[in-house]
């Protein structure tokens, strides 16, 4: 049986290849699982507890992801739409817009981040079922 | 003109004041702003604990951490901004990348990463990345696709330069990391060093663009990212193929990528 590897933490292990499906385990970032079958995208995988259920495809690798991505589940703006757009540029970035003459380009990504932060996880979602993307297509 | 005239002109000196309960500063020309964490986000843990563990987390073989990425991401933006005419602000199409980017996003292999997607205001064809998670588009290649599956394509090729760590790589490979790398984490205020290498990264992106075999693993694993969100999987080859189609193998139709024949027949 082949492997996958969890890219989320604590990612939701469901009991039908569905997410209204009840949960029966969460995997941890990076945890190995067994595949036992697919099917349109979901995977039947097998826990290293032996608990079977099924994961969205999109939401485990069949390689384990570096160490290195699990500071981004731990980052203050992992998924923090206010926090990414209050932020701001980091000195060193400001110091380069400042030399280079770049000052509009520094107020242009300024107005990106907080367009991109007016678009919630909730926002995106909701367009995902709308349009039948990833895990919400059935 | 001072930072902190810089920051008042790029709107960046007012603190959000949302009740939570959660707070987290960050400190903003000199001006520890606090910045509210929902707790649906936090979970009540002590983010800035977290944040600083997130630090101490192996920075990998590039040896560039997620705070340093952040911020040469961030200049590399404004360079790629700068350089193409800045970005096009119309609501309407920035609205639509953003959904379709951060619906890829999601199922990418860094879906903790703060994506931001941006449309520039450039009639060329190209799409460009930069690390900690930005990804651009040219107005002329929004233009010139020709449905969402294609769109998806090309965002999710640029979304896996950044996941693979294309441009973290060539930097950390060549000399420009010295440089860099320090006044990032902010344990050196030598910007002059900062800037010139930032150049060189940004020149890199916009001129020669990443190496071909890069170029083709992000085609490989683009495909398969929007295949898993629910995408068709040859949306890119789509629209590499209607752009020869009408263009040919043109200099000017993705000239930081290698020709348009090869990554369709890579794709095939």
């Amino acid at each position: 049986m082949a492997d996958v590897y969890s890219k989320k933490q604590d990612l939701p292990v469901y009991a039908e290849p569905n997410p209204s499906a009840s949960v029966v385990a969460k995997l941890k970032f990076a945890e190995k699982a067994k595949v036992v079958s697919d099917q349109n995208r979901w995977v039947n995988i097998k826990t290293s507890s032996g608990q079977t259920g099924w994961v969205y495809s999109g939401n485990v690798g069949d390689r384990r992801p570096p160490e290195e991505n699990k500071a981004d589940l731990l980052a203050p703006s992992s998924g923090v739409d206010t926090a990414a757009a209050g932020r701001g540029l980091s000195e060193a970035a400001q110091q380069y817009a400042e030399s280079r003459g770049y000052v509009n380009a520094a107020s242009d990504l300024a107005w990106l981040d907080k367009e991109n932060a007016s678009v919630s996880s909730a926002d995106v979602k909701t367009f995902m079922k709308e349009h039948k993307l990833g895990e919400y297509a059935s | 003109m001072n930072r902190r005239n810089f920051l008042r002109l790029i709107g960046l000196t007012t603190g959000a004041t949302a009740a939570t309960s959660s707070l987290n500063a960050f400190n903003i020309g000199g001006v520890n702003v606090p910045v509210p964490l929902p707790t649906e986000i936090t979970g009540g843990v002590n983010v800035d604990k977290v944040a600083e563990g997130s630090q101490k987390i192996a920075k990998g073989a590039t040896g560039i951490g997620a705070k340093e990425e952040a911020a040469i991401g961030e200049a590399v933006a404004i360079g790629i901004i700068g350089k193409n005419g800045g970005l096009a602000r119309a609501s309407g199409p920035a609205q639509k990348i953003i959904y379709i980017g951060k619906s890829l996003a999601k199922y990418s292999y860094r879906p903790g990463l703060n994506f931001r997607f941006g449309v520039l205001n450039s009639s060329i064809v190209n799409g460009f990345s930069s690390p900690g998670g930005y990804v651009f588009i040219t107005k002329g290649l929004l233009d010139a696709v020709g449905n969402d599956d294609q769109l998806a394509g090309v965002l999710a090729h640029e979304i896996c330069h950044i996941t693979r760590r294309h441009a973290l790589q060539t930097i950390s490979r060549g000399q420009l990391v010295s440089g860099i790398v320090d006044v990032a984490s902010g344990s050196s205020s030598d910007f002059s060093a900062f800037d010139a290498g930032t150049d060189k990264i940004v020149n890199k992106l916009l001129d020669t663009g990443f190496d071909p075999d890069d170029e083709y693993d992000a085609d490989k694993f683009g495909a398969k990212l929007a295949y898993e969100t629910g995408y068709s999987k040859n949306g890119l080859k789509d629209f590499l193929e209607k752009l020869k189609s009408t263009q040919g193998d043109s200099k000017k139709i993705f000239s930081t990528h290698p020709p348009l024949s090869n990554r369709i027949s890579k794709l095939s």
